[in-house]
């Protein structure tokens, strides 16, 4: 009653033939897909568009400038080094990234040779680095030093309790520091030597002032630690948020150049709680400095 | 049966413990150190101009060095030269030299006579390409090229984008105090390119860059020196009279689109604010209160626009929507307050305070919370905000050789990087462009 007459069509073509019918119509969906869409995904991605940049005649010459990037941005790159890296002395050779990078950049990639001089030096830095161990015992005489950067962001306005209705960025700055929510284990590294660890870190890390929303970009990293204090890899947790959002990339580029700045290196921790240190979740969390 | 019920209970509860056994760590401070950043020299190729090798990277250090987040390490303590890094970066020599970015490239003439530049970013501690480009030009475009690099460079370690690539137009001055001839002006944000606009037979004021398009609105007193609206299209060089008003029209501002101007009118001593379609011709009477109501600015949505009034009793700030409508006041502190300037980035209005005999920067949320002032000066005034929405420039006057000297400024969101701007001559009224197309 419903479909009749096509029914009466369709009961003239074979199985066979139906199935010829379809199999042709896909192949050629397939086809014009192939013919048509692929110059198109290619497009997208190499982005050949021609930047016109005309300069006003009064002002400059008119131009064109043809913006072709060179390399693909690797938003995937968050790929923590290999833990050779920062054990620079026992690898003459550095070890090639594994991360794909276009042709041009293999070329560069190549492993630098003269690693003597600088191993030297890291000796050195590591040496200083040691050195200053005794320093965290100092950490509450430092913390009053260390006000002088307490505000990210300067502000005039009198002390005279003026604008009772604005936010009040002074008090969060002398909260005190917050209690080392460190987790069950925190019996495992003392206070003073979690204090000495943060003290170090901080003094590495580089906050991005004044970027929109900068006080909420938090950035964890999971670090595997050396015996010998150095790091061995670090890796940023929310990888989706640093391929999507370019303040986070770039706040938690700053947290991993902490991480990997050779005044952090080897990392303030008593050699002797080596399983404590080993693996640890760092959180780089700029909020109480706005 | 139990024990084991029991013992797998015990595994299910420590199994999570152990999961988590790692050790955490709360970092929440940290410095403001600029990064230190090493640009190298550019490697000519192909016979191409080797002055550009050493331009280029001049001005890209000179661009990210203005934003005080930067620090450019010393060209003299280099030990890779610009060269061998065309085949191998040598990264723990930029590491030895404590170089936390890298940046090189390469400049080559092409056949066509055509410049091509190219430049690399990296991250020294990472060993990692951050980002690389190539660009196209013709030779006498490479101040253009430089800041467009910069903006990539600022962009990729900052996450925000740039604000190089762009132009500031204001008021060049010059003369004794009481015969001050004003001219329009326009240069790049740098300080280069500098250009006269007007002959400066007529005074202008109170420039204002469309935040879309090139072109400026601002205000000035024509032949028969009736202060008048007028627009400057940059690109064709016509400037006309924005609508045939009454009254005085004044404080002209584009909104986020280019298609409309807000201004005042001024009519039997009442200032009013109108918006006028650029399209169409037709204007709307947005405000209508006794008092002055002036300096209107959209947000970036174009949906509300800011305003100051002294409706009240005092100057103070005012938000509404674009059609007029809730209109509400959002500056309560001391003092009075003026010239809010919406921030391209939409979060913040800028606005100067005068309170006990100086002027302040300030800027606040569109809800009037977060007040915070960020410089001062004896006369201070004129904000308006790099198409980023982190830097703000303005003009600070003060008494000088012809009895009056006005400098521009920019400072950034943190207050702690004040710059003074290059001018030929003493500059007021800045107005920055967007990023140029």
């Amino acid at each position: 009653m419903v479909v009749e007459p096509r029914k009466t069509e369709g009961d003239k073509l074979t199985p066979s033939k139906r199935a010829l019918i379809i199999s042709i119509g896909v192949h050629l969906v397939v086809f014009f897909l192939v013919i048509f869409g692929l110059p198109h995904f290619r497009d997208e991605s190499i982005v050949y568009e021609p930047v016109p940049v005309e300069l006003i005649s009064d002002i400059g010459q008119l131009t064109t400038t043809n913006k072709q990037p060179v390399e693909a941005l690797k938003p995937d790159k968050p790929k923590p080094e290999p833990p050779q890296k920062t054990e620079e002395k026992k690898k003459p050779p550095e070890p090639k990234k594994s991360t794909p990078e276009p042709p041009a950049e293999d070329e560069l990639k190549t492993p630098p040779k003269p690693d003597k001089p600088t191993e030297k030096l890291d000796e050195k830095a590591e040496k200083k680095t040691e050195k200053k161990k005794p320093e965290p015992k100092k950490d509450k005489p430092k913390k009053t030093e260390e006000n002088d950067f307490d505000s990210l962001l300067k502000d005039l306005t009198p002390t005279e309790k003026e604008q009772p209705d604005t936010d009040n960025i002074g008090p969060k700055m002398t909260d005190p520091e917050p209690a080392p929510n460190i987790s069950r284990f925190s019996d495992a590294l003392s206070m003073s030597e979690m204090d000495a660890l943060r003290q170090q870190l901080s003094q590495c890390w580089s906050i991005m002032s004044g970027a929109a929303n900068a006080e909420d970009q938090v950035v964890e990293l999971a670090v595997v630690v050396n015996m010998d204090r150095s790091v061995a890899s670090a890796e940023v947790v929310d990888r989706f948020k640093y391929t999507s959002n370019p303040f986070f990339r770039a706040a938690a580029d700053s947290a991993m150049r902490a991480m990997r700045n050779p005044n952090c290196s080897p990392l303030n921790v008593p050699p002797e709680k080596y399983d404590t240190w080993h693996k640890m979740r760092i959180v780089f969390d700029p909020k109480e400095m706005f | 049966m139990k024990k084991i019920i029991l013992s797998l209970f015990a595994m299910f509860l420590i199994l999570p413990s152990l999961a988590h056994a790692e050790l955490r760590v709360d970092v929440t401070k940290g410095t403001m150190d600029p990064i230190p950043i090493a640009i190298t020299n550019f490697v000519p190729k192909d016979s191409a101009d080797s002055q550009f090798s050493t331009d280029i990277p001049s001005v890209i250090s000179n661009d990210l060095l203005s934003t005080g987040l930067f620090r450019l390490v010393d060209p003299q303590s280099f030990i890779q030269d610009a060269a061998s890094m065309q085949t191998q970066i040598r990264f723990n020599e930029w590491k030895t030299i404590n170089a936390q970015a890298l940046v090189n490239g390469t400049v080559t003439k092409m056949p066509d006579g055509r410049t091509r530049v190219e430049f690399r970013l990296f991250d020294v501690f990472g060993q990692t390409q951050l980002t690389g480009m190539a660009y196209m030009t013709t030779p006498q475009n490479w101040r253009r090229i430089a800041h467009i690099i910069s903006d990539e460079i600022y962009k990729r370690l900052t996450g925000e984008k740039g604000y190089f690539d762009s132009r500031i137009v204001y008021v060049a001055e010059s003369g004794p105090a009481l015969k001050r001839v004003k001219r329009l002006a326009i240069m790049d944000q740098d300080g280069a390119n500098q250009r006269f606009l007007t002959s400066g037979q007529a005074l202008v004021l109170t420039p204002r860059f469309s935040p879309s398009t090139q072109t400026i609105t601002y205000l000035s007193y024509g032949t028969n020196n009736k202060p008048r609206v007028y627009i400057y299209d940059l690109e064709t060089g016509r400037q006309e009279v924005l609508g045939d008003f009454p009254g005085m029209t004044f404080a002209p501002r584009f909104s986020p689109d280019g298609g409309r101007v807000a201004m005042s009118l001024s009519q039997n001593g009442n200032s009013d604010i109108h918006v006028m379609n650029l399209g169409a011709r037709g204007s709307q009477k947005l405000t209508n209160s006794p008092g002055i109501d002036t300096a209107p600015s959209f947000s970036p949505d174009g949906a509300q626009i800011a305003f100051e009034s002294d409706r009240g009793g005092t100057q103070q700030l005012y938000v509404m929507s674009a059609s007029g409508g809730n209109q509400r006041r959002i500056s309560f502190g001391d003092g009075r307050y003026a010239s809010p300037v919406w921030s391209p980035r939409g979060d913040l209005i800028a606005f100067i305070k005068m309170h006990k005999g100086q002027f302040y920067l300030g800027v606040m949320k569109p809800d009037g919370t977060g007040e915070r002032l960020i410089t001062n000066a004896y006369h201070l005034e004129g904000p308006t905000w790099a198409p980023n929405g982190r830097v703000i420039a303005y003009f600070k006057e003060s008494s000088g050789g012809n009895g009056r000297s006005a400098k521009l400024y920019s400072i950034d969101l943190t207050g702690h990087n004040e710059r003074q701007l290059k001018t030929n001559s003493d500059g007021s009224d800045p107005a920055w462009s967007p990023l140029n197309p």
